[in-house]
């Protein structure tokens, strides 16, 4: 979004300006920015994200008291100053500007950087109130039609605050990927007990509460958002997020609130709430959200390595069918009128990965593409809330792929707190039949508590109700990702628990999908 | 996203069992909307649930009094509109302000919380919901427990003790004793969920302070669309008596599957009540208890 923020600095000449900004060079990271306190506006730090070649959205959020639902400020427009330079120290400022922070997106600011450099690192900082923010690291997308000989990304998803530290995060932003993807389930919508559930940290009062007014949602996210290894994370690298389900409520489906609790009525306003607070706390170029309805579904080109497609899973599906859960034997799932990305979606889709000239075509989304048979037995036991619930849906995507002959899909997913790996088969009853391509789930960062490492499948085996699942672990942590010219490496990094700080990381596994080789292979 | 129980499930296809966390807490959203048409003045009209809120002192702070408040919109289209509230001190409200998305016509109602310290004095405190239109001032009572009128209900509102809480959402057992029936906003602090999934037995208990005559408790168990008794409900369970310092058993239920259930007994005269919860109906057989009632 455009701002009136390409004038310059207000009353401030730049030499002014960078010899004011050259006082906070130290350690940019994020242990100060907790420690502050009073007036100091930028307690929820910095981020950076939607990177394209020539530019990428800074963003803040302004709030001395993140736990308010304004912050602590006044309901006033606030004037704020920013620059991104090429170096850490700002002696090579590229661009700069003033934009406001308005109340009525609580103080957040979004800021399109532009005019920058294709594939390379940036420094970027705000200015409000002559307190100083602390220094985002952020990189661009590689220019178009450029062979890139590789990139590092990162995934993540499923934080609930309340189930634990975010360790993760923090041995993530020590990677310095290229680009995050975090894949939804960021915050949950629930209220959190006094004490803070694992973190055994008291929480206020207006906490108890679930989130459904936008008060009540602003304040969540800043409380997530005063976590520093999250903070750390966001300050690393630029991401590129999308929503599931707790950024709304659990389980929600289209117009369909959670089933018999919340009416169409009730559940829209929820909706819109829950947008428009995503929308103020995330670093996304996409219009500010004025209403329930909200496109965040994009596509960002890393020249010829990859393609990436941000789904929405969520907003246009139709609802759970055989009342969610688990079911056997659910006949409707299999209907083929019924949506997971909805008709519009789906076509730009296929339309992209038609028209791809990428060697890597990905999916960044919520939700379990290869089938997950639960049940040990003869029995065939599927979530109907992932896209086996959804058969028509992902049998037209993958067939979809197959005709399109789509370079090396790859699908990343979140929301089930289980690291998985699979082989996306063309018929998954069938394991003869063609593979097209390759999952890879992340596990969750703290939602679930400290998870079982003595559980799980261990990288290349098979487990035998579903043949295609390559590797499986239940721990908490995030997936790196090495992708070259020639093969994508996911390692799988997790903690060994997130009900205390501070805990070491260690690969559970690393898995291999080489270029026109659908399939995994384990390192 | 996707249960604990599915989660349990998919690892025994894996591997072997192993210990898994209890399943995510359900919706509670609170929020209430009722569609109506806009005078095209583009006021925004501020709104409460009740013409006063009582509020008695001394109560467990983890079950505050409630009120519903909310704001109607006579603006010509939808808009993100903010309603500020206000109460006396020391009383305290769980927010500053009401903010939301709110169609033209419509009123967006939400829940707060009103905590009164245990150093409040006894009188009529003010709340204020206030739009740049008008100003709606709500008359909060803090009253002592004794002379709450409980309407014959001698749990209302006493302290309440329970052998576990689940820590996964907001399940207080002075819940059981808030005067609120209804299993709308379960997991909001509504109602009591215990932490110890298939193990037996779980308690509540309910001081009456002093000793009360009683032969009749009304036990609402779980019970919405989405958490049918029959699956979330409590299926078996004793109801004790405190008499002269030694627990008896007056009634039993068993197999109940209905939302509540009333126990009569020979009157005792009694110092506390207790549940002692023996069964749950299936899922993740834990102890779902929405209101006690005792007379």
């Amino acid at each position: 979004m455009d701002h009136p923020s390409r004038r310059s600095f207000l009353g401030l000449g730049g030499a002014a300006f960078a010899l004011a900004f050259s006082t906070n060079l130290a350690d940019p990271w994020t242990a100060e920015a907790v420690a502050r306190g009073g007036d100091y506006p930028f307690t929820l730090g910095v981020a950076s994200g939607d990177p394209l070649p020539d530019r990428v959205v800074l963003w803040t959020r302004l709030a001395p008291k993140p736990l308010e639902p304004l912050g602590g400020l006044p309901y006033n427009k606030i004037s704020v100053d920013w620059e991104i330079a090429e170096d850490e120290a700002f002696a090579r400022r590229v661009r700069h500007g003033t934009t406001w922070a308005n109340p009525e997106y609580g103080h957040a600011v979004h800021v399109d950087a532009k005019g920058l450099r294709p594939g390379r690192e940036y420094f970027y900082r705000f200015r409000s109130g002559g307190e100083i923010s602390p220094v985002g690291r952020t990189k661009t997308a590689p220019a178009p039609g450029s062979s890139p000989e590789a990139l590092r990304l990162a995934f993540a998803s499923c934080a609930s605050w309340q189930d634990g530290y975010y360790t993760a995060y923090r041995h993530l932003a020590d990677e310095n990927p290229d680009v995050v993807f975090h894949l939804g389930d960021y915050i949950y919508e629930y209220g959190i007990v006094p004490m803070g559930g694992n973190r055994q940290t008291p929480v206020p009062e207006q906490f108890r509460v679930q989130c459904d007014t936008l008060d009540r949602f602003r304040i969540q996210y800043g409380l997530y958002k005063s976590d520093p290894d999250l903070q750390a994370a966001h300050q690393r690298a630029p991401w590129i997020v999308t929503w599931d389900d707790h950024e709304v409520l659990d389980n929600w489906a289209g117009p369909n609130g959670p089933g018999g609790e919340v009416t169409a009525e009730d559940f829209l306003v929820i909706r819109a709430n829950a947008f428009r607070a995503f929308w103020e706390n995330m670093p996304v170029r996409v219009p500010a959200v004025e209403s329930p309805d909200a496109r965040i579904y994009r596509r960002y080109t890393f020249g010829d390595l990859a393609e990436f497609n941000v789904l929405d899973t969520r907003q246009y599906r139709d609802d759970q069918v055989c009342g969610d859960g688990q079911q056997v034997d659910c006949a409707d799932r299999l209907d083929p009128a019924r949506q997971m990305l909805g008709a519009e979606q789906e076509r730009w889709l296929l339309d992209g990965l038609g028209a791809s000239r990428a060697k890597w075509n990905v999916l960044a989304q919520q939700i379990a593409m290869i089938q997950l048979d639960f049940d040990p037995g003869p029995a065939q036991r599927l979530s109907m809330d992932l896209w086996d619930g959804y058969k028509a849906a992902k049998d037209r995507l993958i067939t979809g792929m197959i005709d399109r002959e789509v370079s090396n899909p790859v699908v990343l997913t979140g929301d089930i707190h289980y690291n998985l790996a699979g082989e996306l088969k063309a018929n998954f009853d069938d394991p003869a039949s063609q593979t097209v391509g390759t999952e890879f789930v992340c596990t969750s960062v703290s939602s679930g508590g400290n998870g079982n490492p003595a559980t799980g499948l261990p990288p290349g085996g098979s487990d035998p109700v579903n043949p295609h699942l390559r590797f499986s672990s239940y721990q908490r942590g995030y997936v790196s990702c090495e992708v070259t010219r020639t093969q994508w490496r996911a390692d799988f990094k997790v903690v060994p628990y997130v009900d205390r700080p501070g805990a070491p990381v260690s690969t559970r596994a690393s898995l291999v999908t080489l270029d026109g080789v659908p399939g995994l292979q384990a390192l | 996203m996707m249960r604990k129980l599915a989660a349990a499930a998919l690892a025994v296809a894996l591997t072997t069992g192993a210990a898994w966390d209890p399943e995510e807490p359900p919706s509670s959203a609170s929020v209430k909307v009722r569609p109506g048409v806009s005078k095209g003045t583009g006021k925004l009209i501020p709104r409460a649930g009740a013409d006063r809120l009582v509020a008695p002192l001394g109560v467990d702070p983890a079950c505050p009094a409630k009120i519903e408040i909310g704001m109607r919109s006579d603006a010509k289209k939808a808009a993100y509109a903010t309603m500020n509230v206000e109460i006396d001190a020391p009383l305290t409200a769980s927010r500053t302000m009401l903010t939301s998305y709110l169609p033209a016509g419509y009123e967006v109602g939400a829940k707060l919380l009103v905590a009164v310290p245990p150093e409040a004095k006894e009188g009529t405190y003010g709340l204020s919901l206030r739009t740049p239109a008008q100003t709606l001032r709500v008359p909060v009572e803090v009253v002592a427990l004794d002379r709450l009128d409980n309407g014959g209900n001698l749990a209302l509102r006493r302290p309440v003790a329970a052998s576990s809480q689940h820590t996964n959402a907001n399940y207080p057992p002075c819940s059981v004793a808030d005067g609120d029936r209804s299993s709308n906003g379960w997991a909001g602090g509504n109602g009591w969920n215990d932490a110890t999934a298939r193990a037996w037995p779980d308690t509540v208990t309910i001081a009456l302070g002093g000793p009360k005559q009683v032969s009749r408790v009304d036990l609402y168990t779980l019970d919405t669309e989405r958490y049918p008794a029959s699956r979330y409900g409590v299926r078996d369970w004793d109801v004790q008596a405190q008499v002269s310092g030694q627990w008896q058993t007056v009634a039993q239920v068993r197999g109940n599957t209905a939302g509540n259930v009333r126990s009569d007994f020979a009157p005792v005269t009694a110092d506390a009540v207790r549940i002692v919860a023996l069964a749950s109906n299936g899922a993740n057989d834990y102890t779902r208890i929405i209101e006690v009632e005792v007379r």
